[in-house]
């Protein structure tokens, strides 16, 4: 039998769990207690339910053996075990950031916080209200104001996408981009294709491009991978 | 409950937003509005500094202006009626912008942030001047924060005015500062002649600061570099690389260290740091592909005007060409170039070609005391 010390926590609800001391002093609130001598007998934690204090001391248990030479857990398997262990419910998420706070567990609060975050990015106010059960107690003067400060981050800019040209090329040229490839093959070639995700000068560039590729391939060079190509099948980057 | 959040951990979240999500999460209630309002963004990696752009026009009061996002890729209008009078854009101070009412010829310099809508004037100087030359450098103190930004502008050269009409006023050789600790401006001490004449006929653009010297460059042709030692209070002159070639030039700070932007006449755009002994060492040139892309119809780089910050440099003309950006990719630790389109239009509307002037600044939704 090994002799390593243990702590014991008493969540709010009366759970007891028992707990390597190292695992347990992955929260400074706990280190503190233990280094104060204050842990002999059952540590009560008060503001924290068992259910919570269970996926806390899961945490840091796993986060605890990653700092041990003897396990080679890597970055971004710790990583993936933190995304799966953080998709739970806004309730539980809730609890979380408050128990890390109060237990001091700095990894977890990032986490937690970080997660909290990433919901909030990139959604309306009204997206943000129901998600979070929030509700709107501004008064109308208030909200005139508010809507006043904050218009600008509700509108945003559309891309230039009026000017339409159209471009004539050879199909062998156009097969180079595999986005057009399959559009040719599924036999789409009655009328102009269109690229919504390219303005004019792009596809210029493109196409000048391809025509390099083909006069490259017809001269029995290894054709190279074409910034082209990337630019169509990712329309992001066009 | 979440709308109960403790303020210190609400803050935690919304130090991990970009300005435009915090906008719209202050908006859903006012416990959030309030931890927004509180908490300035912190400076982390994460909060790039936005390309801001400032339409030029006469007289007019300016309506808007408009805003780059850095991470979405896309542009958002701010309303600028908060502002009294007509203003010309002077230069960031960390989240704010210095700025100059366009409706009194000698100097006159205010403070405004756009998304607190907080504007105040700077007290008068004690020597009126037109075109003068205006720098600003950031105090860094111990107690320097977004909510207590600690400043000073120094003004120097321009033209006085004088008492009784006559012809010929005179250049003024003397060199003014402004505290914000102290919210007074007092008179630094005499300027060469030569140095005050230059800083006015060449109205320089934006200054920079390094390495405690406060640096301008002459507006045009043939360009100089003039510097402001402000320990000392000397001034010293710099050559410029290929001065006579240069179709525009500007000084930006890049990771702390002066750098020139500069197009050359039928070349490319280039990049040189000052290296020791005052000496410019050629660090980049812009890719031919971005430099074809920025410049279109144009056959000259005339009407370009660049700013930075120093994890970033944008290159802009008007509002709706495209800008080119060289920024530093966190995640790789290098530099990379990136083509940025311009702003087009706004709720279905057209946005007109304007003329602007671009400052890169961090946005803060906190508001600043400002003295």
């Amino acid at each position: 039998m090994s002799s390593v010390k243990k702590v014991t926590l008493k969540s709010s609800d009366g759970e007891i769990f028992e707990v390597e001391e190292t695992v347990a002093m992955e929260s400074q609130t706990i280190k503190g207690l233990i280094e104060d001598d204050c842990a002999d007998n059952a540590i009560p934690l008060p503001n924290v339910t068992g259910h919570i204090l269970s996926l806390v001391i899961q945490y840091c248990k796993e986060h605890t053996s990653s700092s041990d030479s003897n396990s080679s857990k890597s970055n971004e398997k710790l990583k993936a075990w933190d995304t799966q262990f953080i998709n739970v419910d806004l309730n539980v998420l809730f609890d979380l950031i408050m128990a890390a706070n109060y237990l001091n567990v700095k990894g977890l609060l990032d986490l937690t916080c970080q997660t909290v975050a990433d919901m909030i990015k990139e959604k309306t106010p009204e997206q943000i209200r129901a998600m979070f059960n929030i509700v709107n107690d501004f008064t109308p003067e208030e909200e005139e104001e508010v809507r006043r400060e904050n218009a600008w981050a509700f509108e945003i800019s559309l891309k230039n996408n009026n000017v339409v040209d159209t471009f004539e090329v050879e199909e062998s040229m156009a097969k180079e981009l595999q986005t057009i490839k399959n559009m040719i093959e599924d036999n789409y070639t009655d009328s102009v294709i269109p690229l919504h995700n390219v303005t004019s000068d792009i596809l210029e560039l493109v196409i000048e491009d391809c025509k390099k590729h083909v006069e490259a391939a017809e001269s029995e060079s290894e054709p190279s991978y074409s910034l082209a190509s990337k630019l169509i099948d990712d329309p992001l980057k066009a | 409950m979440w709308s109960n959040l403790p303020s210190d951990l609400l803050a935690n979240i919304f130090s991990l937003l970009p300005p435009d999500s915090l906008a719209r999460a202050s908006s859903s209630c006012r416990h959030w509005h309030t931890c927004a309002k509180a908490y300035p963004l912190s400076t982390a990696s994460n909060n790039l500094a936005w390309f801001l752009a400032m339409p030029i026009q006469r007289n007019h009061t300016l309506l808007s202006c408009y805003l780059h996002n850095p991470i979405l890729n896309n542009w958002h209008a701010l309303s600028l009626d908060f502002l009294p009078d007509p203003v010309r854009l002077v230069g960031p101070i960390g989240s704010l912008v210095l700025i100059r009412p366009t409706i009194s010829t000698f100097l006159q310099l205010a403070i405004c942030n756009p998304f607190t809508r907080q504007f105040r004037h700077l007290p008068m100087l004690n020597i009126t001047r037109t075109k003068p030359a205006v720098g600003v450098v950031m105090v860094l103190d111990s107690t320097q924060s977004v909510l207590f930004p600690c400043f000073k502008v120094f003004v120097a050269g321009g033209m006085s005015e004088a008492e009784a009409p006559r012809r010929g006023a005179t250049y003024e050789p003397t060199l003014e500062m402004y505290d914000s600790r102290r919210d007074t401006w007092q008179i630094v001490g005499p300027m060469p002649v030569e140095f005050a004449v230059r800083l006015t006929v060449w109205t320089p653009n934006e200054s920079v600061y390094s390495k405690g010297v406060l640096y301008w460059i002459t507006s045009a042709r043939a360009y100089s570099v003039m510097g402001l030692e402000i320990g000392t209070n000397t001034w010293v002159e710099l050559n410029v690389p290929m001065a006579e070639k240069l179709e525009f030039a500007t000084l930006v700070r890049r990771n702390g260290v002066l750098t020139l932007v500069g197009g050359i006449c039928g070349g490319e755009a280039c990049l040189w740091e000052l290296v020791e002994g005052y000496n410019w060492r050629l660090v980049e040139k812009m890719p031919i592909e971005f430099g074809i892309r920025f410049l279109g119809s144009k056959t000259s780089w005339g009407s370009t005007k660049c700013v930075g910050s120093d994890k970033a440099i944008y290159l802009y003309r008007d509002l709706r060409s495209g800008m080119v950006v060289w920024r530093e990719v966190v995640d790789k630790g290098k530099w990379e170039w990136f083509w940025v389109e311009g702003c087009c239009s706004f709720g279905g509307k057209q946005v007109q070609t304007l003329p602007i002037k671009g400052v890169l600044l961090q946005p803060s939704l906190a508001p600043s005391w400002i003295p």
